[in-house]
């Protein structure tokens, strides 16, 4: 479960988000809102990315208190990921995997799913926006995570690719029981019966259906 | 034009306004001001008239064009700066050539007018073969620096990133946190690496030159030190943009504070090699140690500082030479260890409080 306590943002004298206390159980999560309501913002405060005021944990694991044991238990794939253009896919690959503890067989088996062994081995400013894009998922998913922040992740990807990493999702969620905090404003045609759908309103994280049953929507 | 005026030549003599006060105050404030007419004169001649001050002028314009021209370089890496990308790229060659040649011009105006004197000089003394060799050679530094900043622009138009993987020693170092730095610095930092290293070896000539009767004096070992840490800020500033921006994503993984700071200051300490080996042969042993102690020390908080500026180059500029001033009154006084422990534990607090996501 993920917990944000008291938890705020802002830029400048501009607050975007304040959260006093939300739960986030187990499952995939779809995240909604429009744009420039701050959802990248808290995905990436959640992913240990971004500066923040309050609390965050994931299943008892403090993001302060224990840096190194939440990093391990949470990973991150960004919208518009920016990585050293003079590195090589696989050096980054590498990295992360060494880092996430991920094991040769995870790595590649991704590289397998998201066919990108053609390319892998030439340096990252040669990737066209949807290489980078499915480096960037590759990276999401090295390790152990218990929860995995998707955000946009199927922009720019082509139909294919789109439905392995719906695919991967699924499995991931079903065989290890790794949650998902996706941000999509593509519609998700993931049936998980535990999908479900949080949104940033008024600068508060709400579960749809609580607001379908105040009648706010 | 204004544009161009604006953001590449106001803002490089502003960016430098302390490098020219110090050059400035060598040239015409460390001789006798009677003399000084003399003087100059007299470099003049020796640069008409001999090969081996004519060799180093034009090297020392040299440095300046490329000075000038990894200013442009960073300028045009800034995102405040992409719109020249959308409305510059639609203009002909030649209409931006005479863009960059004008912009040229007025940035290296002042080896430009030194150049005229000097050529001046020249023809007055009938030396009219080194008199025209200045006015080509600096008419040529600065077309060439026209044609290699435009070519920065057509890089940066087409993202042509992929030819920069080329290099190649970079490749051969491993992967991890600690080394992506250093292949940045190879990969695209090598110009900047080598005019830092070049400063360095000018200040530590030019500084016991002027104070010969201080060879031993580690006060004065610690004011040159102080400057050619100083004269790093470019890359300083570029290594920490690079962690910042480039390696955002590296926050997430599972590494220590401790591990993240120890990481950066055994970056800045490979930066620093070639300046940690002079000082360990100039100086006895101890004091070579406080002094690299110092450089350090110096170089993290600097880096760490960059966080308190918001990433502005012009901003952290200025903290660097309000500080070199606070430096160079306070390290006569002595306490180089203390003073070396204090940076270091300031750049541990601004680290964890400015550049940490909680």
């Amino acid at each position: 479960m993920l917990e944000l306590a008291n938890l705020s943002k802002s830029y400048g004298s501009n607050t975007i988000l304040e959260i006093d206390h939300f739960s986030i159980p187990s499952g995939i999560f779809w995240l909604l809102g429009h744009n420039g309501i701050g959802k990248t913002t808290l995905l990436k405060m959640i992913g240990g990315i971004e500066p923040f005021k309050g609390n965050i944990a994931f299943n008892g694991i403090d993001l302060r208190q224990s840096p190194v044991e939440y990093r391990r238990s949470v990973n991150i794939g960004e919208a518009e990921p920016l990585f050293p253009t003079f590195l090589k896919g696989k050096e980054l690959i590498e990295l992360f995997a060494k880092a996430k503890q991920a094991e040769a067989t995870q790595v590649s088996f991704l590289l397998k799913t998201l066919d990108v062994h053609h390319y892998i081995n030439t340096p990252i400013g040669s990737y066209s926006s949807g290489m980078i894009k499915k480096l960037s998922l590759i990276l999401a998913f090295l390790g152990n995570p218990s929860l995995i922040l998707l955000d946009e992740p199927l922009i720019t990807l082509d139909k294919e690719s789109q439905e392995m990493i719906q695919t991967l999702i699924i499995n991931s969620w079903k065989e290890r029981n790794v949650s998902f905090i996706i941000s999509s404003h593509q519609e998700l045609p993931i049936t998980a019966s535990s999908l479900s759908k949080i949104m940033i309103r008024d600068r508060k994280l709400v579960l749809l259906d609580n607001i379908i049953n105040a009648g706010l929507l | 034009m204004l544009v161009f005026y604006k953001i590449f030549v106001a803002d490089f003599y502003r960016v430098h306004f302390g490098f020219f006060l110090f050059v400035t105050l060598i040239l015409f404030g460390a001789g006798d001001p009677g003399q000084l007419l003399a003087f100059h004169t007299g470099v003049i001649y020796a640069i008409l008239t001999n090969s081996f001050p004519l060799t180093i002028t034009i090297c020392l314009w040299f440095v300046y064009l490329l000075k000038s021209l990894l200013f442009i370089r960073e300028k045009l890496k800034e995102e405040a700066q992409q719109f020249l990308c959308y409305s510059f790229s639609s203009l002909s060659k030649t209409a931006r050539m005479t863009y960059w040649f004008t912009t040229m011009v007025l940035i290296n105006m002042p080896i430009l007018l030194y150049a005229i004197t000097c050529a001046l000089v020249g023809f007055y003394s009938k030396n009219i073969i080194i008199a025209l060799l200045l006015i080509i050679v600096i008419i040529a530094f600065i077309s060439a620096g026209s044609f290699v900043a435009d070519r920065f622009f057509y890089r940066r138009i087409t993202v042509q990133t992929a030819k920069e993987n080329k290099f190649y020693f970079a490749n051969t170092l491993p992967i991890s946190y600690l080394f992506i730095g250093m292949k940045y610095l190879l990969a695209e930092q090598k110009l900047a690496y080598g005019i830092c290293k070049l400063f360095s070896y000018l200040l530590i000539i030019g500084m016991y030159h002027i104070f010969h009767d201080l060879q031993n004096n580690v006060a004065l070992a610690a004011i040159i030190v102080t400057s050619f840490v100083i004269a790093h800020v470019v890359l300083l500033f570029a290594q920490f943009r690079f962690e910042y921006q480039s390696l955002a994503i590296l926050r997430n993984l599972p590494y220590t504070d401790n591990f993240r700071f120890y990481a950066a200051l055994k970056r800045n300490f490979l930066l620093f090699i070639p300046e940690v080996i002079w000082l360990f042969s100039r100086f006895k042993f101890f004091e070579s140690g406080i002094l690299a102690l110092y450089m350090l020390s110096l170089s993290i908080f600097l880096y760490q500082s960059i966080s308190l500026v918001g990433l502005k180059l012009d901003s952290f500029v200025k903290f660097t030479f309000f500080l070199f001033l606070f430096l160079v009154i306070i390290i006569p006084i002595g306490y180089l260890a203390v003073i070396s422990i204090i940076l270091l534990c300031t750049a541990w607090a601004i680290f964890k409080l400015k550049t940490q996501p909680y």
